[in-house]
């Protein structure tokens, strides 16, 4: 992952620690302004942590007003089919509901209702038969419902790739398997992040390190908080499945967590999950069977026609717990660390979080106008899978009628794309995550040959060294 | 006018669907790869025979083109120099089988790398990656074989789920099932199960070419429907007359309502 001779910059304006969903929006922001900015990565990817493990929900409420998180998503939600468009990350605002069937559920969403009215957020209140008449699949148990028109599902994975791209485009450094081990201070200021690969000077330090915030903040001699680790596993079930769905079905809230959920993916498939468990290794990937048979069951009783026949994948991520929902400001102990950290409503509040991070090094005097040969815009390789006509005449090159993942129909100008871009998959599951190649029902087993060997050449390396992601471990041995 | 009907998958079963609807159909055969015989190899005799009679008797064969969506009558087909949708009364997909997937086994835990599915494996092995020194092969058929053939004698493979008869390794692991995968970056372990019983297998890299199951990846397509037939046979170890006879069933119907 590491490029060989690759080093880090001697110094830079801001070091943006993490490379998630947020540290990569922070530094898109930064990069367009004249201010330098580099990435650090402890990980071989960006979007390997909670990034990774989100349900792909744009979220237009989460919390009660007043708070943070709430004015964060309502800064963010208006904007994303213009930043989708420009960054050509798959987008679809389909709504979602969350759906009672006893009396307390109803309770439970006569309390949610005021609080989303508060927020001043689109909200309708529905019987069980008007919000069958949206999601048909709905379970007939179902006697009641909140609609939320303005709830949308995106590629979670690719906006944190397509936020680094961006970022990468417009000068900014990321540096994979850099994990920090240290600062350097002068008179209670950071002056240098040390990483086991080098030292970057810096004027700013972002911590934007999802669930190992709270550790580098103690690190960097700042505030003192936990961040832990709250694993989440997930059934995907087949696009055949997920194409019948019409909306986002969510259970009523409990005090500590959303609910188990049934979400439509942007790739057309489903996901149900997450379950939330605690007291696990931020590394901890592992599937069980008694968690996912839990799950089956929990989302059952939403959408009963939710069958495991059409199970393509189960997987497991983490999403960072704290007692503070969002923090986003200057640490009142290190004067020029900024403390970037969300609990679960990362890629909803993305957009907001860069803004607002780049305005509070605006209050430091710093000028953050952006440039005027900034690059705002990514190029987009067609997509076949979502090309509404593929057979509308225009020009097009070998590689782009060329599928090499039949399931998801992927072509090797997609893979191509995704291992020669700025901030490049160098492992199948870099690839997977830029353009969904290995993704789909068979999973891989009549691709991931070809997909290895299209890596190991862009890369210049033996098909055997490619990674398989997520961890250091490569397709061969030995 | 002849019903006109699209084979999708050039193999054995692919073939002899076509010849038996050509009888009294319009058939066009739509392979991915650039030659007919699919797992069998294009130099089967009865590759070579199938694919003769095809010819005779009018089918069209279009070779090197990937087939994605079966919607409204009319399927999409995409390959180089060619994207266009082909009208047809019925589709027959025939697009072989593949191992069971981890989810559909189901195997749960760790996600670490040096697990692949059989096809790949067998693919990495033929073009000289060393995949493991401690392999563990699950599964008992088609692609078992072509894996332990190129990992040769030299690496000593556990079998999980083989029969007794397929040597004296796979013996003791015959009637265990794989339920997890232990490793942080690399796979260390297989936890395998029988009943009641659980063990650890220390392994560098897992095979899974258990429970073969048909390759689905034409949209639209995905099951059996009144335009939509399937000539996939499933199971462990086939013959080319078996597959031959399987197909033949599988559209028994449309022959008889195309004659």
């Amino acid at each position: 992952m590491t490029r060989p001779g690759e080093r880090l910059p001697a110094a830079v304006d801001v070091v943006v620690i993490g490379a998630g969903v947020i540290g990569c929006a922070i530094a898109a922001e930064i990069a367009q302004t004249r201010l330098s900015v580099c990435v650090l990565e402890a990980a071989g990817d960006v979007a390997e942590g909670a990034s990774k493990a989100n349900a792909g929900i744009t979220s237009s409420f989460y919390a009660p007003p007043p708070s943070l998180e709430c004015d964060l998503l309502n800064e963010s939600n208006g904007g994303w089919e213009e930043l989708c468009g420009r960054l050509g990350v798959p987008y679809r605002r389909i709504g979602a509901l969350t759906v009672a069937f006893d009396a307390e559920g109803v309770a439970g969403l006569d309390r949610l209702e005021k609080q989303v009215r508060a927020a001043g957020v689109a909200v309708e209140r529905l019987t069980g038969e008007g919000a069958r008449a949206q999601e048909p699949l709905l379970s007939d148990a179902c006697i009641d419902a909140l609609g939320y028109p303005d709830e949308g599902i995106i590629d979670p994975v690719r906006l944190t790739w397509a936020y680094a791209e961006l970022a990468a485009r417009n000068g900014a450094t990321f540096h994979f398997r850099a994990p920090v081990v240290g600062f350097d201070a002068e008179d209670g200021q950071v002056t240098a992040v040390r990483t086991d690969r080098g030292v970057v000077g810096c004027r700013y330090v972002v911590n934007a390190a999802g669930v190992r915030s709270g550790e580098l903040s103690a690190l960097a001699g700042g505030e003192e908080f936990e961040m832990w680790a709250r694993k989440g596993q997930y059934w995907i079930l087949d696009r055949d499945f997920g194409e019948r769905m019409s909306r986002i079905v969510l259970p009523v809230p409990t005090a500590t967590t959303r609910g188990i959920e049934v979400a439509p993916t942007t790739n057309g498939s489903v996901l149900l999950g997450p379950d939330a468990e605690e007291g696990v290794e931020a590394e901890d990937r592992g599937t069980a069977a008694t968690n996912l048979g839990r799950i089956f069951e929990e989302t059952r009783r939403l959408i009963p026609s939710i069958s495991l026949d059409r199970a393509i994948k189960t997987y497991a991520g983490s999403r960072p717990a704290a007692e503070e929902a969002v923090r986003l400001r200057f640490d009142e102990e290190v004067p020029n660390l900024i403390q970037a950290g969300n609990r679960s409503t990362g890629v909803s509040t993305s957009p907001a979080f860069g803004r607002r991070v780049l305005a509070l090094l605006g209050e430091r005097g710093e000028s953050t106008r952006p440039r005027e040969d900034r690059v705002t815009h990514l190029e987009r390789t067609p997509r076949l899978l979502l090309e509404a006509d593929p057979t509308e005449r225009r020009e097009r090159r070998i590689e782009e009628d060329t599928v090499i993942c039949v399931c998801e129909q992927v072509t090797a100008a997609e893979i191509s794309a995704a291992v020669s871009c700025a901030v490049p998959a160098r492992s199948v599951e870099g690839v997977r995550k830029r353009c969904r190649a290995t993704g789909g029902r068979c999973q891989g087993s009549v691709c991931m040959a070809g997909v290895i060997l299209l890596t190991a050449n862009a890369h210049g390396v033996a098909p055997g060294e490619v990674g398989m992601g997520p961890g250091t471990g490569s397709v061969g041995r030995g | 006018m002849a019903e006109r009907i699209v084979v999708v998958g050039a193999g054995i079963a692919g073939l002899a669907a076509a010849r038996e609807l050509a009888v009294g159909a319009e058939v066009e055969l739509v392979e991915r790869l650039p030659e007919v015989g699919g797992t069998w190899g294009f130099e089967h005799p009865l590759v070579g025979e199938l694919r003769r009679s095809c010819v005779e008797l009018g089918v069209r064969l279009t070779l090197g083109v990937t087939a994605l969506r079966w919607r409204e009558r009319r399927l999409l087909l995409v390959g180089p120099g060619e994207r266009a949708w082909r009208e047809a009364e019925h589709l027959v997909f025939a697009g072989g089988t593949r191992p069971a997937t981890a989810a559909e086994l189901p195997l749960f835990g760790a996600r670490a790398a040096g697990v692949f599915a059989g096809t790949v494996a067998h693919h990495l092995l033929e073009g000289k990656v060393r995949l493991g020194e401690r392999p563990v092969v699950c599964g008992d058929g088609y692609w078992a074989e072509l894996v332990l053939a190129e990992l040769g004698d030299g690496a000593r493979a556990t079998r999980v789920g083989a029969a007794p008869a397929s040597g004296p390794e796979a013996a003791a692991w015959s009637d265990w099932r794989p339920l997890a995968v232990r490793g942080r970056d690399r796979v260390e372990e297989l936890l395998v199960g029988r009943g009641e019983e659980e063990r650890a297998l220390p392994c560098d890299c897992v095979v899974l070419a258990a429970d073969q199951r048909p390759l689905r990846n034409v949209d639209g397509a995905i099951v059996e429907a009144a335009d939509v037939t399937f000539a996939q046979l499933c199971a462990d170890r086939v013959t080319a007359d078996e597959v031959l006879g399987h197909a033949a069933r599988s559209i028994a119907s449309l022959t008889r309502r195309t004659r």
